[in-house]
């Protein structure tokens, strides 16, 4: 029995020795990491005063990604898409296939489901552009009262090609609601990190509805009969006025992430590294 | 004798592997996400402020002498940036203290838990799926 102590004391001594030095495993502090977004720092700002009427304008921090609903049935189309889809969430980034892995664009509407840590509006004549933060990228939503194009991707000559972020046409309803209505989002792009498709007859609609000057909320509908049974509310999301009107430079580099890829998403996958 | 071992197995394996759940999250496919490695003395030779994906590429000794080359990831400078990271907190020559969860493959490379600087100073990573679908970027 004696002995059987000492060893433990040996034991229990040896470990913290080792412990001490150059590399340990043990349980650490829970992660509870702070804000992930300019949104979540702000907090509740409060109402801020009242709407201004048909304006948008100036910049918004939304979170990191928009709270999802689940998807309806995908059609057989759809099924299949969605199959040969390898998301981050289920493969080491190097063996996935999301677009995102080599800084190709989010696309319209994942851009508006992901990366929304800041989005800004402001308008020209005929047309209200929208930026998001992530890759700075923008969109023309149209105001002067003409249609959206038809047959996007059709292979008459004066059919419209895709667009990464598609074709917008924008009105107001009412005085503080925003509806945009959005075609033509390219093939390529998927609809959320999930992983669902899309197809080229997607139809979105989006509805900006100013609660009061510091909150706007909005709801996204898709409608894309090839890929889905049914139209369906995506999210509901909502987004703070930054009081400073300014946010992060938030880019996807190619070169930054070709280097992120070798030196880490690749090893990580498949042990190349040790 | 046999058994002595294998008490000190027991007993070393116990404590040296405790574990803690970590929520599952986009990008964390790669990573053993239910235990942290800890290593002390560590020191900085690159710290990549990029995105969507900062590095912090870092050696450490083992006990017998030998340097070990690690790369471990974190956030996007928009996310630790919030954290109190900029884009100089660590240099190359700092030496650190570094928490991070590692590959499933037996390579040096990791998620970054946390790095705590020579000063105390602890930065924390970006959060990640506690709250629905955060992630890396």
């Amino acid at each position: 029995m004696r002995n059987l102590l000492q060893c433990c004391v040996v034991s229990l001594a040896g470990v913290l020795v080792v412990s001490t030095f150059v590399f340990a495993q043990s349980s650490p502090k829970p992660n509870f990491g702070g804000p992930g977004s300019l949104n979540e720092k702000l907090g509740d700002t409060g109402p801020g005063g009242p709407a201004p009427r048909r304006d948008l304008t100036g910049f918004w921090a939304g979170k990191v990604a928009a709270k999802l609903n689940p998807v309806p049935a995908m059609t057989p189309w759809g099924q299949e898409q969605f199959r040969l889809h390898k998301t981050n969430g289920e493969y080491p980034v190097a063996d996935s296939n999301d677009p995102i892995k080599g800084c190709d664009p989010l696309g319209f509407p994942r851009n508006m489901l992901f990366m929304t840590r800041g989005i800004v509006f402001t308008t020209m004549p005929g047309k209200t552009i929208e930026m998001s933060e992530y890759n700075r990228i923008w969109r023309e939503i149209w105001t002067d009262g003409r249609e959206l194009p038809k047959n996007v991707g059709g292979r008459s000559a004066d059919a419209p090609d895709p667009r990464w972020y598609g074709y917008s046409v924008g009105r107001w309803e009412g005085d503080y609601t925003f509806v945009v209505n959005t075609v033509g989002s390219d093939e390529r792009t998927w609809l959320d990190n999930a992983g669902h498709p899309h197809s080229i007859d997607l139809r979105v609609e989006e509805r900006y509805t100013r609660v009061n000057h510091n909150h706007l909320e909005v709801t996204i509908k898709i409608d894309d009969p090839k890929a889905y049974a049914q139209p369906f509310v995506i999210t509901k999301s909502e987004f703070t006025w930054i009081p400073e009107q300014d946010f992060e430079e938030e880019l996807c580099v190619p070169s930054e992430q070709a280097e992120y890829l070798k030196l880490v998403a690749e090893p990580a996958a498949h042990g190349k590294s040790k | 004798m046999q058994s002595k071992l294998l008490l000190f197995l027991t007993l070393f394996g116990g404590l040296s592997t405790i574990c803690r759940p970590l929520n599952a999250h986009h990008g964390s496919a790669s990573y053993k996400t239910d235990k942290v490695v800890v290593m002390k003395q560590a020191t900085v030779t690159k710290f990549v402020w990029a995105n969507p994906h900062s590095m912090l590429l870092f050696d450490v000794k083992d006990d017998h002498g030998n340097t070990a080359h690690w790369a471990g990831e974190a956030g996007s400078p928009s996310a630790i940036r919030l954290l109190g990271w900029n884009k100089n907190s660590l240099q190359a020559g700092d030496v650190i203290t570094v928490q991070l969860y590692p590959s499933k493959f037996e390579s040096n490379v990791g998620r970054l838990e946390e790095v705590v600087l020579a000063d105390g100073t602890t930065l924390k990573d970006s959060p990640r799926g506690d709250r629905g679908v955060l992630s890396r970027y």
